[in-house]
């Protein structure tokens, strides 16, 4: 079952990713989920590459653009004055008396997004960049460039510049909901070892969309479910990102329910308020257990299907700031 | 002519309120909205306040050159100018690309019905800004606050007419210690609060990833009111909150008060969660929300938007040889 509406999208959002991280052969890795990669350029073997072609400084007038090595790159230079001068919404986000530079990147094959926030990019302080737009089609046989602002301070030459990825491990079974079930892959596995009704308090809305009325000041009291669960080592797992989807007994996905776990159909998304009540999975590592909780009712649901969160941090080392004269 | 606001960056909580406000700018310019014209490059009135046309600037992003709006050099603003951005040294500027940029600079101070107005700007002829991008130095003190408007014109080389639009609130005097049956009245307009009743709310995106948040209380102040005949799009606020201790600065955490800036005056405006107000013109009654326990409030300032328009002619866009 899906939580809410953003977990859905976020969710979706992983599925893009999926599977590019099954195959990192050839890349350098240094401790769990941190690839350092060679050449400005993190490839997944038949299936994309990210690259950072170079950064560029702008004089508001034209760019002038280096490689990550800090070698000229006047090709680079005509690209981003193009993409400036045609796209009406790239504005040049620039500092009063300080550098301001744009990182350009290329991405390219299916499994990479096409389109990768400027959330997941950050320097070696930690500070996050600033998208400034993306070139290109959405569709993943053509390469995708992308703008990226970018704030080094005054006489900074160099800076490892990290790249964090989402991703998500499923389950590929249906895991029916039952104690004693059992879901496995990779040699990972994942057992339910309880199931117990919960009932929890939350606000009403004011919302009359949800409510039906706009001055409920009564507090409901909505059933939950919570899942307990043992599971083998899962080394790659985010901490708490056990997620579940809940199927109906025909197989198809849960939408919403009601506050006493009924699913109901199109349009009434009185859960839509509530869910986000619902208890967050909790996991404990060193015992492997833990528990997450449904808000629908278990003689409504035939299977669950489980996946967790990973993270990849990808390190491109010691990219140019500035060119080399 | 498109517009982007760029004061949440800098200023955040404070405007909060004039995002509620200003949300509906590309129905701002309808007609009938009430137009002035300036004398000079001075514009005053009781119901605007004061704005005055300091001067235009430029910028090379190493330092700023500036004119009087006759054309006129002004070495002075362009100080002041430079001053205000490498103070504001975590933001940054948004310019475009092969554009002059060129920055106007104001002072304004709210007259008696624009307590905390936002103005943006426009062309009066020809194409006028491609962009505008407001800066703006908010001034809580009464005193002249500064603001700069990035513009991006066309024809660069000509000297255009401008003109101001400015969101006004018209203020009711306060209500001390508000409670069903309070009244407040200005210029023969009169609201009175029928009823408070307080609200758990659920609160998004304060909480964990999956957006669970806490719930928070909230107040919800239904009031009966005369005619308003300038109320614009049902815009009725609650604009002032003067809680215990007064005049301080305060956001709300789980239902508390939290001074947020304990030895700086100013004013509490509501915060999130999501802003509401709602009036009904044909019944003329409506409710907006708090979220400050009426039983410590000191006072309650309502106010409701209207819209007014200040014309400006013959402003120097590039400086005399």
């Amino acid at each position: 079952m899906l939580r809410s509406l953003s977990a859905r999208l976020y969710f979706t959002s992983l599925l893009l990713v999926a599977g590019a991280f099954t195959v990192l052969a050839a890349i350098h890795q240094s401790g769990d989920n941190v690839i350092r990669v060679d050449n400005f350029k993190y490839s997944v073997p038949g299936k994309g590459s990210l690259k950072i072609l170079g950064l560029c400084s702008t004089d508001m007038q034209n760019f002038t653009c280096w490689d990550p090595t800090g070698a000229p790159n006047p090709a680079l230079a005509t690209r981003a004055n193009a993409y400036f001068l045609v796209t009406s919404s790239a504005f040049l986000q620039l500092r009063f008396k300080a550098p301001s530079i744009v990182m350009v990147t290329e991405a390219e094959g299916q499994q990479f997004p096409n389109y990768i926030s400027d959330s997941n990019w950050s320097d070696t302080a930690g500070l996050k960049l600033t998208t400034a737009g993306q070139a290109g089609y959405s569709n993943w046989t053509v390469p995708q460039l992308a703008y990226y602002w970018l704030y080094p301070e005054a006489d900074q030459k160099s800076d490892d510049l990290y790249l964090t990825l989402n991703s998500s491990f499923n389950f590929p079974d249906r895991l029916p909901l039952k104690v004693g079930a059992t879901t496995e892959k990779d040699g990972k596995s994942l057992t339910i070892t309880g199931i117990t009704e919960e009932t929890i308090t939350v606000p009403p809305s004011r919302y009359p969309q949800f409510t039906g009325q706009n001055t409920d000041t009564k507090k409901v009291q909505m059933k939950t479910w919570r899942i307990d669960y043992k599971r083998s080592d899962f080394p790659d797992m985010n901490a708490d990102s056990i997620f579940s989807e809940a199927l109906q007994l025909d197989g198809t996905q849960v939408g919403s329910t009601d506050i006493n776990g009924k699913p109901v159909g199109q349009g009434q998304y009185l859960n839509m308020n509530y869910q986000r009540y619902l208890p967050q999975t909790k996991d404990d590592p060193s015992t492997k257990t833990g528990s997450f909780s449904i808000q629908t009712d278990p003689k409504y649901v035939k299977d669950l299907i489980i996946s967790y969160g990973t993270s990849t941090k990808i390190v491109f080392p010691n990219i140019a700031l500035q060119p080399t004269s | 002519m498109k517009l982007r606001f760029k004061f949440f960056k800098y200023y955040g909580l404070p405007l909060l309120y004039c995002g509620a406000t200003i949300g509906g700018l590309g129905a701002a310019l309808q007609e009938g909205i009430p137009s002035f014209t300036a004398d000079g490059y001075d514009y005053s009135s009781n119901l605007v306040g004061h704005i005055r046309i300091q001067g235009v600037c430029t910028t090379d992003l190493k330092e700023f050159s500036c004119w009087n709006p006759d054309g006129t050099q002004n070495l002075q603003l362009a100080r002041q100018a430079e001053n205000y951005f490498q103070k504001s040294n975590s933001g940054t500027i948004d310019l475009v690309f092969r554009q002059k940029p060129l920055l106007l600079v104001t002072a304004q101070t709210g007259g008696s019905l624009s307590n905390g107005m936002v103005g943006y700007w426009s062309a009066e002829k020809g194409q006028g800004f491609k962009e505008a991008v407001v800066n703006q130095n908010w001034d809580t003190s009464g005193e002249p606050g500064t603001h700069y408007y990035w513009m991006f014109p066309d024809s660069p080389q000509k000297v255009d007419d401008l003109s101001e639009s400015v969101y006004a609130t018209l203020a009711f005097p306060p209500i001390t210690k508000p409670a069903v049956g309070s009244n407040t009245s200005i210029n023969g307009q009169s609201v009175t609060i029928t009823g408070i009743v307080e609200h758990d709310v659920s609160v998004f995106g304060t909480g964990s990833s999956t957006g669970q948040g806490p719930a928070e209380k909230q107040w919800q102040v239904n009031y009966k009111r005369t005619d308003f005949p300038d109320i614009r799009n049902g815009q009725m606020v609650s604009r002032e909150i003067g809680a215990e201790p007064v005049s301080n600065f305060f956001t709300i955490s789980k239902g508390k008060l939290e001074p947020l800036r304990p030895n700086k005056p100013f004013l509490f405006i509501n915060s999130s969660p999501p802003f509401e107000s709602y009036d009904d013109a044909s019944s003329k009654t409506g409710h907006f929300t708090i979220n400050v326990d009426p039983k410590r409030i000191e006072y309650i300032k309502i106010a409701y938007v209207k819209l007014v328009r200040v014309k400006f002619h013959n402003i120097a866009l590039q400086p005399k040889p």
